[in-house]
């Protein structure tokens, strides 16, 4: 179990311009799930391979406990990794890849054996040992990968997009898994995805990247409803961006004033930005004066689950998720009020 | 593939293969044989006898094919080794141009070089000696070699060896105990290719030699010379046996093997 600090780590591959890593600073508690979130390119993999030791970073520090480990090679960091194709050694059977750690420590084969039956019981594949892992299917090799790496008791875990191959139904066993084991273990984790229900799923804290910069960090709920950006709203599926000028708990836009619930956050110039699902879509005659606007419908979707409209109202593009009942009550050009709860609006600074 | 055409076609190509050793044969065991007979007139192991002899010096030319094969084969793995897997798995500049350098000893004739390197290993005094031998010999195993375990990197994914470092395995541990298992059909075929290479030699070997250096070819080439038909067929033979056995053991060797080195080869050709 091990805090571990990251500070001001940046990096920059060989041969190319921009910084792959820009000063990512961030604490990941000890015995937690922190998961770094992130588009494709955004630094996330990047940043584990500098935690296992992989990468040499080209400034910045990485500290397990308060202690520097940039200059240890990772076999001496006590680190476990999970790659994302599993990579199971193919030349070894199921019980070699699971004692493979431990054979490179030096510990005796009666140990190793008791051991490898153990973790084997853990992800549950008793009885597979003997098999090659060619005759795994993909959620059984990515469940071999795991004890692999938990059977030497690393300090920290670190798990790469570990669901991603996975097939959809297999996918909710291994998050539980993943999960059950933490817990058994007490282990650091963190993950890294793409995907935020993932994140939101398996992880306390997430840190988001984008293009190589740590845009925020925190909890779930807070990363979704208290962006601190535009670009972590839109990461989020933020899609109703209005900029206007807020003094105190109003904010004043070219579609009108709307209320805030406090006077609290950045003042001046921001954006204002409701979620989907929290914004109100209501007939013309049944809107109130206040933080309201009109809006044509162009688009509906039908989702099954819920419908998605999308409107507009000159410039400005709005997308609403309502109750797939209500697909029917609404038509394709149709005038109608938008209602911007108070308690469901968030400002970020500047314009997006 | 039907099991019946796949016995044929193996059928055929083991004809056409062992066909042409067949007069070497009759050659090595007959004697007073002339036009127009289709066979040897009578049978004989004059010149079996005669190559065992001290004076026919084949042993000495067998120990020093043999040796000089070997050391051939460990120079060019150790060169090919780290040159196949810098090529397949890394970008460098000048990687282009360091491939077509490699290539370049089998395009460009082989005398024109070795006339070259003869000057300079006149010079430190490697001509005439055995590891002046094998030094030239690199020359046209090396680009084989490399190459081939080049093939072999292509298809070995590097990121096994991250894999074993974050598991506790030492940089020469990840090498020994991961990288090796996964590429050492790969190997057995480039050491193949460099000795049977080296084995068949003998321009290369007769120049840097200067004719002291005695192999079984500069030995065969000896009694062709001097026209003994019997001789130089049972020394054909000397020098054909081995490379038939290295070349079945290994493929059997190759054919056992369960990783991807089998499909490196099969790619490779």
């Amino acid at each position: 179990m091990s805090h571990v600090t990251l500070d001001r780590l940046s990096l920059r591959y060989m041969g190319q311009r921009a910084l792959a890593l820009s000063e990512l600073s961030l604490d990941i508690p000890a015995g937690r799930v922190t998961a770094l979130l992130g588009p494709s390119g955004s630094g996330k993999s990047t940043t584990l391979k500098l935690i296992a030791g992989l990468l040499t970073p080209t400034a910045g520090d990485i500290r397990f406990d308060g202690q520097s480990v940039v200059t240890l090679p990772p076999e001496k960091r006590d680190v476990a990794m999970v790659f994302q194709n599993h990579l199971l050694f193919p030349f070894l059977t199921v019980a070699e890849n699971v004692g493979f750690g431990l054979k490179m420590r030096g510990t005796p084969p009666d140990q190793i054996r008791t051991r490898v039956d153990a973790l084997l019981d853990v992800v549950q594949l008793q009885g597979l040992g003997e098999r090659r892992p060619e005759a795994l299917s993909g959620g059984q090799a990515q469940r071999v990968a795991l004890a692999r790496a938990l059977i030497v008791e690393p300090r920290l875990l670190l798990l790469d997009e570990p669901l991603s191959n996975l097939d959809r139904h297999l996918r909710e066993e291994m998050r539980q898994l993943i999960l059950t084991v933490q817990q058994a273990y007490g282990i650091t984790t963190i993950i890294v995805t793409h995907d935020q229900e993932e994140a939101l799923l398996l992880a306390e804290q997430i840190a988001l990247l984008l293009d190589g910069e740590l845009a925020q960090a925190g909890d779930g709920q807070t990363l979704f409803e208290r962006p601190a950006s535009v670009a972590v709203a839109r990461f989020f599926g933020g899609r109703n961006f209005l900029p206007g000028q807020r003094r105190g708990a109003e904010v004043t836009t070219a579609l009108g004033c709307f209320r805030l619930c406090d006077g609290g956050g950045p003042q001046g110039a921001v954006t204002l930005t409701i979620r989907p699902e929290r914004l109100q879509v209501v007939a013309l005659e049944a809107a109130s004066d206040a933080n309201h606007l009109t809006a044509t419908i162009c688009d509906a979707n039908y989702r099954g689950s819920d419908t998605r409209l999308r409107l507009q109202q000159g410039a400005h593009h709005f997308e609403a998720v309502v109750p797939a009942a209500d697909f029917a009550t609404w038509r394709i050009g149709q005038a109608v009020a938008l209602h911007l709860p108070a308690e469901a609006l968030w400002v970020v600074e500047g314009e997006g | 593939m039907s099991d019946f055409l796949r016995r044929v076609l193996i059928g055929a190509l083991l004809v056409t293969l062992l066909m042409p050793l067949l007069p070497l044969l009759l050659w090595a065991f007959g004697s007073a044989w002339f036009f127009p007979d289709l066979l040897p007139p009578e049978w004989s192991l004059r010149a079996w006898r005669y190559v065992l002899t001290p004076q026919a010096r084949v042993g000495q030319a067998l120990i020093n094919s043999i040796l000089i094969g070997l050391l051939t084969t460990i120079f060019s793995l150790l060169v090919g080794l780290p040159a196949g897997r810098a090529l397949a798995l890394y970008d460098f500049r000048g990687k282009r141009l360091i491939e077509l350098l490699l290539l370049a000893p089998t395009i460009v004739p082989l005398l024109a070089v070795a006339m070259g390197i003869h000057i300079a290993f006149l010079r430190y005094g490697l001509a005439d000696t055995l590891l002046g031998v094998v030094f030239v010999h690199l020359v046209p195993t090396t680009p084989y070699t490399v190459l081939i375990l080049a093939a072999t990197f292509a298809r070995y994914n590097v990121d096994f060896e991250a894999q074993a470092r974050t598991l506790g395995a030492s940089a020469w541990q990840s090498l020994r105990f991961v990288m090796w298992p996964l590429v050492r059909g790969g190997v057995a075929v480039a050491a193949l290719f460099a000795f049977l290479i080296s084995w068949s030699q003998y321009l290369l070997t007769l120049l840097i030699g200067g004719g002291r250096v005695m192999t079984l070819p500069v030995q065969l080439f000896a009694f062709a010379t001097a026209g003994d038909h019997a001789l130089t067929a049972a020394l054909a033979l000397l020098l054909v046996i081995p490379a038939l056995l290295t070349l079945f053991v290994t493929a059997r060797l190759l054919s056992g093997e369960r990783d991807s080195a089998v499909s490196a080869v099969g790619h490779w050709g």
